[in-house]
Parts: structure tokens; sequence; C-alpha cells
């Protein structure tokens, strides 16, 4: 188990990153290397060129108008310890803490999470559940993409080769919006099966699916449901899943996880 | 493994198939060998076919005939030749100066393939395609143990037919395999690898490759974990040392997880069908067990695995009938071996699941129907009337197994179970408890040696045959040396596993390691300690009867004392203080537990917390305290990864889908429980009255999760691992 032969790169400034990733065909950029270096070492990845970009300055939380702005480079761990995060959109702090165990979020970064999409990502969700939008620097310049427009499927984004993730805005909630997040995982530390984001504020309220379905996927009409039973009820008929064996037990779960995390929200909301 | 280099070392990889069955012809082997880096390819014709020989003890004729017995051993190819058996088997090996490049040649291999259908599952296998000439209708091996009087119908009130399940499960340990073969100038080969039985390595290495045995030194380093998993020779084994012996160069291979997935010995994948009949008061009339077990596509200990489960489906209780049948079938899985518990923990969720659901049948508690059928102290020692694989007839140990099950149960903190269910009960769940027991054979011979021997310094080697994978053998057999010299346990120096330190041995597995070793080394020790006073007598002209051994010293009758210092510092004496005994039991050592276990439910998700876990095991008096608990633990911690995650689980097709620690799930610190553990100190016969403990936590933990995961739902949870997508389907459908 490991690694066909690859170039590795270092770039020390995003201009020459860009620069390598434009012209090296066929490369990765390695950021936190919490999926890659498995997938490299089990050659399901075999890039001719390894772009690292851990020694670009991409380390920044800042505050900016109506939300915050979280550079690709950040970790789980700096969202999930952020004063500022914990203060302004604890949502994103209780995501991130979901992640895997210390040592991965110590490592993966947020950006790396964003382009990795994979269906269970709680940050990818998040940033879903609040419009987030994330911030892609080519050679053409910086662009900006609803998260909602990121991803395609499993491990696929609208990502082109040479895009690189170097940030993403999330808005804040509406004032006084309560907040939750459940996921049901067998063992503390794995990717969950099934997750849910809920936002509630008087009078409306956002529902967020992950980890069942290829893309983390916005529900909110069932938050019109009721009491997060009915939401529950609601969100999981509106649920398509692919016919497998444990498809009914799937939707028990879902059901389960939604109420959890619309009761946390219900609970959280300043009325 | 992974932290041992040699200078100018090469790397060796694996070329494994891709296929569950298949006839091959491999290709492209020059161009491979033309690769940059590469060294060497071996395949199946280098090495003239060659096996690996079976090393394990054979049983004796006694039991062989008492159980009829009958065994077709699956041969064991090191490279397979025209057929694969198994995803992960090895076809072909490749040296190279790093393993990525000796990965990137095996790519350049190619494979003619002939694809043959799989036989994965027990009923594929009878009937099926045969998959070796030796292994008639796929049975590699079978028993039958009969005794007493089938009861007459009349007295039966209950009787209950289960079919039990037990997954495919293994030991997986923190430190995959690994191996490091060094050419010594003298021609000789010495091999450092991550085995429990270092001796047998050595002994099915030099027989694989026709060499003298004297040719080869085997010696287990630091072993981070065994289970039973690295109680077999592999073919990585003999590839590392046939590499380095044919390019005089060091060559080493450590395991990767994958690899560890899906070729290391996998274990369970039993099928019991069962019947147990009851009277009116849940008194057990008879039991019989037809069972089998799947162990994929080879097992060095087939007979072990097979006799072990029929002999602990008696279990602890009284028994007028019993018939166990059982059949041990070759598939195109993972070859299989003994993992901790080994056939125990598959008997006892038979026996003890089946007492469950005659207990649910009579409206009686699951204790109370242990009660009634549990052999009572003044019994003991109980003949069961059948030989034990030594050939020596059964006898159950003296203890008090009422008086442990009662012990268990109040470790569980009955007085907080109605809490404990209202809790559960007020947020949507349901509350469950579940016992199980077991009785346990351990410290089986044939025997296991110690070497002690006192250095010029005052300071004490032993050497012994049974390698430490981490059950702390420095501890506890150091301190039976230091308790025999009354020394210091910090000048007794254990090193385990080196052929070369002493000529034979049998290895760390199945519990046997300090009842058989740790006797050895107390044998060893009394005659080292002899020898001590002789020759302070001759230092200090006296008679030997007129010294003796207190303290650490020796001390004569007229109040001269002499230390151990100034006898191992006196001329000759390092020949003269050294003493080697090989111990043998008559026979094995019983000991007996039981486990309780309160769970709370998620009807909703199938989720199991356990909410109170408790273990009173009938230890004997411990060499170390913190040892036999940590044993104890450990063993309910794996025990919890076959009740509730562990699963090598295969497509139809025979391809493994348990390839990563992903898929594969292990527990974790972060999930596990408290445990309660109390341990009764029943004194053994053997000198020093000690019984196994390494894998007594394992046993019981499976049924008795099963077991109160039952009761909470008013179902029947008859296979394992309990997912969540079982326990909720059997919500779906319990009361």
């Amino acid at each position: 188990m490991k690694p066909a032969a690859f170039d590795y790169v270092r770039p020390t400034t995003l201009d020459d990153a860009i620069d390598v990733l434009t012209t090296w065909p066929q490369s990765v950029i390695l950021a936190g290397g919490q999926s890659l270096v498995p997938m490299l070492n089990m050659r399901l990845a075999r890039p001719s060129a390894v772009v690292d970009i851990g020694r670009l300055p991409l380390r920044e939380i800042a505050q900016i108008a109506g939300g915050v702005r979280v550079s690709a480079l950040v970790t789980h761990l700096q969202l999930e310890r952020s004063a500022d995060i914990n203060a302004y959109l604890p949502l994103l702090a209780a995501a991130a803490h979901l992640i895997g165990h210390v040592a991965i979020r110590s490592r993966g970064t947020i950006g790396g999470s964003m382009a990795h999409a994979d269906p269970a990502a709680q940050e990818l969700a998040v940033a879903i559940a609040l419009d987030a939008k994330v911030e892609v620097t080519s050679s053409m310049g910086l662009r900006q993409i609803a998260a909602s427009e990121l991803v395609v499927g499993r491990w696929t984004t609208v990502l082109e080769p040479g895009d690189m993730v170097t940030a993403v805005e999330f808005p804040l909630p509406p004032s006084g919006a309560g907040w939750g997040i459940a996921e049901f995982k067998r063992r503390t530390g794995d990717f969950g099966l099934a997750g849910a984001c809920a936002l509630l504020w008087p009078g409306g309220g956002r529902l967020t699916a992950f980890g069942l379905t290829s893309a983390a996927v916005r529900i909110d009409e069932a938050v019109a449901a009721g009491d997060p039973a009915q939401v529950a009820k609601r969100a999981a008929s509106m649920i398509e899943l692919a016919n497998r064996r444990d498809h009914a037990w799937q939707l028990a779960v879902f059901e389960a996880v939604v109420e959890e995390a619309v009761e946390e929200a219900a609970r959280r909301m300043v009325t | 493994m992974a932290d041992l280099h040699r200078p100018g070392e090469l790397h060796l990889a694996v070329l494994r198939s891709p296929y569950p069955h298949a006839r091959i012809r491999l290709q492209a082997v020059d161009q491979a060998e033309c690769a940059a880096g590469v060294h060497m390819i071996v395949t199946a014709a280098h090495l003239g076919g060659a096996r690996i020989p079976s090393t394990a003890p054979r049983p004796h004729p006694a039991f062989e005939r008492g159980v009829s017995l009958e065994l077709h051993e699956p041969p064991i190819p090191v490279l397979a030749q025209d057929i694969v058996r198994y995803v992960g088997e090895s076809i072909a090996a490749v040296v190279a100066d790093s393993r990525a490049m000796a990965e990137d040649a095996t790519e350049l291999l190619r494979l003619d393939v002939w694809p043959m259908p799989a036989v994965m599952d027990f009923s594929d296998a009878f009937g099926g395609k045969q998959l070796y000439d030796e292994v008639p209708g796929n049975v590699a091996a079978s028993i039958r143990i009969e005794r007493g009087n089938r009861p007459p119908a009349a007295s039966v009130a209950h009787t209950v037919r289960a079919k039990l399940r037990i997954g495919r499960h293994g030991a997986v340990p923190l430190e995959t395999r690994g191996a490091l073969a060094l050419p010594e100038l003298d021609g000789r080969i010495t091999l450092w690898t991550s085995t429990q039985i270092p001796h047998q390595v050595r002994a099915a290495i030099t027989t694989a490759l026709g060499w003298p045995e004297e040719r080869l030194r085997v010696i287990a380093p630091a072993v981070g974990g065994g289970f039973g998993g690295k109680a077999n020779v592999y073919p990585e084994e003999v590839l590392v040392t046939f590499c380095a012996a044919t390019l005089r160069r060091p060559v080493r291979w450590v395991e990767d997880r994958f690899e560890h997935l899906v070729a290391s010995t996998q274990s369970r994948d039993q099928l019991h069908e069962v019947e147990l009949a009851v009277d009116g008061q849940g008194t057990i009339l008879s039991y019989t067990d037809d069972f089998v077990v799947n162990i994929g596509a080879s097992n060095h200990w087939v007979g072990g695995v097979i006799a072990n489960t029929g002999l602990h489906a008696l279990g602890p209780y009284r028994m007028p009938y019993v018939l166990v049948t059982g059949r041990a079938v070759t598939s195109n899985k993972a070859p299989s071996a003994q993992y901790r518990g080994a056939g125990r923990p598959e008997a006892c969720f038979a026996l003890e699941r089946s007492l469950d659901i005659a207990a649910a049948g009579l409206m009686l508690d699951p204790f109370e129907i242990r009660r009634r059928n549990l052999i009572q102290p003044h019994e003991l020692p109980y003949a069961q009337g059948l030989p034990q694989r030594d050939g020596v007839p059964i006898t159950y140990d003296a203890s008090d197994y009422p008086a442990i099950l009662e012990t268990a149960r109040g470790l569980a903190e009955p007085e907080s179970w109605p809490g404990l269910r209202d809790t559960a009960e007020r947020a949507g769940k349901r509350f469950g408890i579940g016992c199980a027991a077991y009785v346990e054979a351990t410290g089986r011979g044939p025997f296991e040696g110690a070497l002690v021997k006192v250095l010029r310094d005052g300071s004490v080697d032993v050497y012994t045959g049974a390698a430490s994978a981490g059950q702390g053998h420095a501890t506890t057999l150091a301190r039976v040396c230091a308790n025999v010299l009354g020394i210091a346990e910090s000048s007794v120096r254990v090193v385990g596993g080196d052929t070369d330190l002493i000529p034979r041995g049998i290895g760390t597995f199945g519990s046997r390691t300090a009842v058989v070793a740790g006797n050895a080394v107390h044998e060893a020790s009394l005659e080292v300690r002899a020898r001590l006073c002789e020759m302070a007598a001759e230092v200090l002209q006296l008679q030997r009867n007129e010294v003796a051994w207190l303290e650490g010293e020796a001390r004569a009758s007229n109040g001269q004392r002499l230390g151990l210092l100034d006898i191992a510092s006196t001329a000759g004496a390092a020949d003269h203080l050294q003493a080697t005994a090989y111990w043998s039991p008559e026979t094995v050592t019983w000991t007996m537990g039981v486990q309780v276990v309160a769970v709370e439910v998620s009807p909703r998700t199938g989720a199991v917390r356990i909410l109170r876990h408790a273990l009173a095991h009938d230890s004997g008096p411990s060499l170390d305290e913190a040892t036999v608990e940590g044993q104890l633990v450990g063993g309910i911690a794996q025990g919890l990864g076959g009740a509730l995650l562990e699963d090598f689980t295969y497509s139809d097709e025979g391809q493994p889908e348990s390839t990563t620690l992903a898929t594969y799930l292990t527990p974790n610190c972060l999930d596990m429980s408290e445990v309660r553990l109390a341990t009764i100190q029943a004194s053994a016969s053997n000198p020093l009255g000690i019984k196994g403990v390494g894998e007594s936590g394992t046993i019981a933990t499976m049924a008795a999760v099963a077991n109160a995961v039952s009761l909470a739902l008013g179902a029947e949870l008859n296979e394992t691992p309990l997912t969540p997508v079982r326990v909720w389907t059997a919500a779906q459908s319990g009361r």
C-alpha cells in the first residue's frame, strides 16, 4: 500500500500554486491529506503531481459583513476551538467537532472537505444549510460558487482542473435562529450514515440532509410540517434513496436524526 | 516490526489474487524482473510448489476415537500455482529496493484467468464444487460427541429449536504482521517475525524449504497483539527467508492493513442448529448442537477449532444427555485460525442463547434458569465422561459456580436496573439485562520450556519459547522467578521467543503461557535455587543441608550469609547456575465465569448502548492482578467487537467487502464502557495453582449482549454482530 510515483511540489505563494496546477497535467492538491493520502496509498488516485499547498497563507478566520470568511487551510480543529466561530457560528463549530477523531481534525481542512465532497461531510452540509459561498481561485482569477451548486454527486464537484478552493464565506443565520446538527454513526469518529442540520426561527426554518444521499440536500419545506416528529416524517418522505437492502432502516435512522436536530434547534431558538 | 531495519535491506511485496476462485497462469515475469529496482521475482515454480506444513500438535488418539474426529486438512501453498482459492492469496513475490518499487513491479505482472464459481457460504460448500482433492465434499474436519441417555419424551415440558449464527471476525491486532530475514556470515538465516509461535515457524519454514532446522533462527521481537492471528505460519515468512538466502541480502516485508484484512487469518463464522429440552422447572434434560464452521481456504488448526467448539458446548451445567456434531467446511473466503476464545465464544453463544429462549418460554428469570442448572460446588471436581484433546478424561476443577453467577449479578448493580429502565423508556428506548456463563479449558500442553540463568552481575535471564505479544510476560514470568530466588523482579529479564536461546517451544496462545511456561519457569528457578545453595555450601565449606536460601541469599546454620552476587561472581558459576525445565501439564485447567450486561436499545435506529458490564471469573491466584484485569477487559472489548461491530463480509461473487478499517469496524476506546470485574481465586492443581486468563473475557460477551438486547426487545437476536439493521429489524417484529 505505497503510492505510485508522483512529483511533489510545494509552492509558497498562491500565484505559484495556481501556476503549477495550470501547467502540470493531472495534478492534485494536497491540503490536510486526510482523504488524498489514503487514496494515494491505495493507488486509487494516481496523479502525476501532488501540489502541497500547506505553505500558502490560507489559515485565516475573519469577520466580514454579515458573516464569517474561513480560508481554505483552516483545520476542523481550529473551527471547533475558535472563539469567533463559537460566538458567531456555533453550528459550524459543532459540525467540525463531529468530524473523525482529534488527529484527523487537527490536519483535515475546510477547503479540502469542500473539494473532496464526501456525502457525509459535515462542514459542507453546514455550508449548504447557510447558503455559503465557496471561493475558487484559478488562472482566470477568483470566482464564487454557491455551496449547493459546488457538489454534483458523491466525491464529485463542478471544480475544474486548475481550480483551487481558497475560502468559504458563511453568512450568519437570521438573528434568533436556533440550530441543531445530529448524526447517526456506528462508532464515535466514523462517517455518519445519516445526518441532519436544522435552523429554526419564528415563522421559518431550513433543513439539510447529509450522509444518506450522494450529496447533501436542502429539504426546507419539511420544516412547515409542525412539531419535530412531523418534520422528521415529512423529511423522510422527501428523501430519494437508491434502492438498497437497508432502505427502510436508513429512512428510520434518518427520521430519528432529523427529529433530534429539529428538537435541538427548537430548544435554541430565541422566540 | 516496521521499526526493525538492517543495513542493505530489500523490500518484498506480494502479488495477490483479485479472484476468489480461478485457474490462473502468471505472465510477464521477465518484464517485471527488468523493472527499476527489482532484484528478484519468486513464483510457485521457484519454490517447487512448496507448502506450509501444519505444525499444530495432533490431538491424542484416545480423543480422536472418543469423539470420532476426522481430519482432511487442506494444503496451504506458499504461492498459488495453478489455482487461486481466495481474494488475497499470494501468487508471486517481488523483491526490490523499496516497497513502492516492489508494488510497481507487481502491477507489471499479468494473469491469464479462467474464473470458477466461488464457494462462499455453508450452503455453497456442501455439495458444491470441491475446492481441494484432499478435502472430500469440502469437509475438512468432523466431530461427534455424545454422552448420557436421551430423556423420555414425557418429561420434556419445553423444547427450544434455534439457528444461531456467529459472524466472521478475527484478531485484527493494532500491529499488522511483518518479517525481516537476515543472512548471517555462517550461512544461517535469522528471521524476525511478528509471531506467537517462533519454534513452529522455524519448523514449518525449514520443512517447506527442505532445510535442516539448525539453519534458521527465529526471533519474535516486541509484537503488537496476536490473539491467535499470529499463531500461524504464513507464506510471507517463508518468502522473506527464501529471498534473503538467495540474494544474500536482508529482506523485509511489513503487512499493510489491506493485506491484513484480506489475507491474514479470520475466525468464527459458525452456524449452530440446537435443540434444548427442559422440564417444567427449566431443568436441562438434553442438549443437541449441530454446528458448521466456515474455515475459508485453509486453517492450520482445523481439528482444534471443532474440538474446542464441541467440548465447550457442554457449558457449566448438568446435562443428562448431550449430542454435539460439528463439521468444518472449506470455502473461498480468507484462511482462518483460532481467535481469542477459539470456539468457546461460539459454543457459549449457542448454549446461552438457547437457555434464554427456554427461560422466556417458561416465563423464568434468566438468572433463575441458570441457578437451577449450574453444577453445584459439592459436585466439583466434575467428571464429564468425555476425553479432553490430550486424551485425559475431562474433569472440571473445584470452584463455586453459583457464587460466581451471583457475584457477577451483584457487580452489575441490580438495584440500579429499575431506574435505568425508567430513564431508557422515557427517552423512547428499551432496557434489557443479559447474562451468560461459560467454562473454559486453559493451560493446555503438550509442554513449554524455560531456561533460567544467573549472570555474573547477579541478574537473572529467563528464556522461554512462549513469545509475548503484549501479555506482560516481562512482569508475570519475571515474578515467578523472582519469588523463587527471593530477588527483585527488576533484576530478572525475560526473553521470549528466540529459538537460539531455548531449543524447543510451543508458543503463546490458548490461555496457556502463565500456566505452562509459568510452571516451567518455576521449576527451572527451583533448580537454580538448589544449585545456588550447593555452590554456597562449597564456598562456605559446609554441607549442602547446612545452607538454606532465604530472601535472595544463602544462609548457613552457623549464621554465615552469602549473597546471590557473591555466588554468581565465583569462578565457574556461569556454567553451573542455569537450568532448563520443560513442564508438561497432566491435562488442561478448567475455569468458569459469568458476564452480565445491561443495555439500552433504540428501537428507532437499532443502536445498542452498554450501561453496565460485569464479569466474575475464576482466574485462580493471579501472578499479577493488573495483567489479569487487563486480559479480562481487553477480552471483553474484543467480545464487544464480535457482538456489535466486526464482520468480514463478502459479496455473493466472493469479493471481500471489509478491506479497510472504515468498513471492518473494531471497538474503540471512546465507545468502550466501564467493566466491573471480580476475580475468584480457586487454586488449580499445578504447582503455581494458577489458571489461564487470556481468552476468558471474550467468551461470554456475544451471548450476554445478544441475551440483553433480545430481552429488551422481546425478540430473538440470534446472529452476530448485532448490527443496527438487525436490531432495528428485530425491534419491528418484537413486542
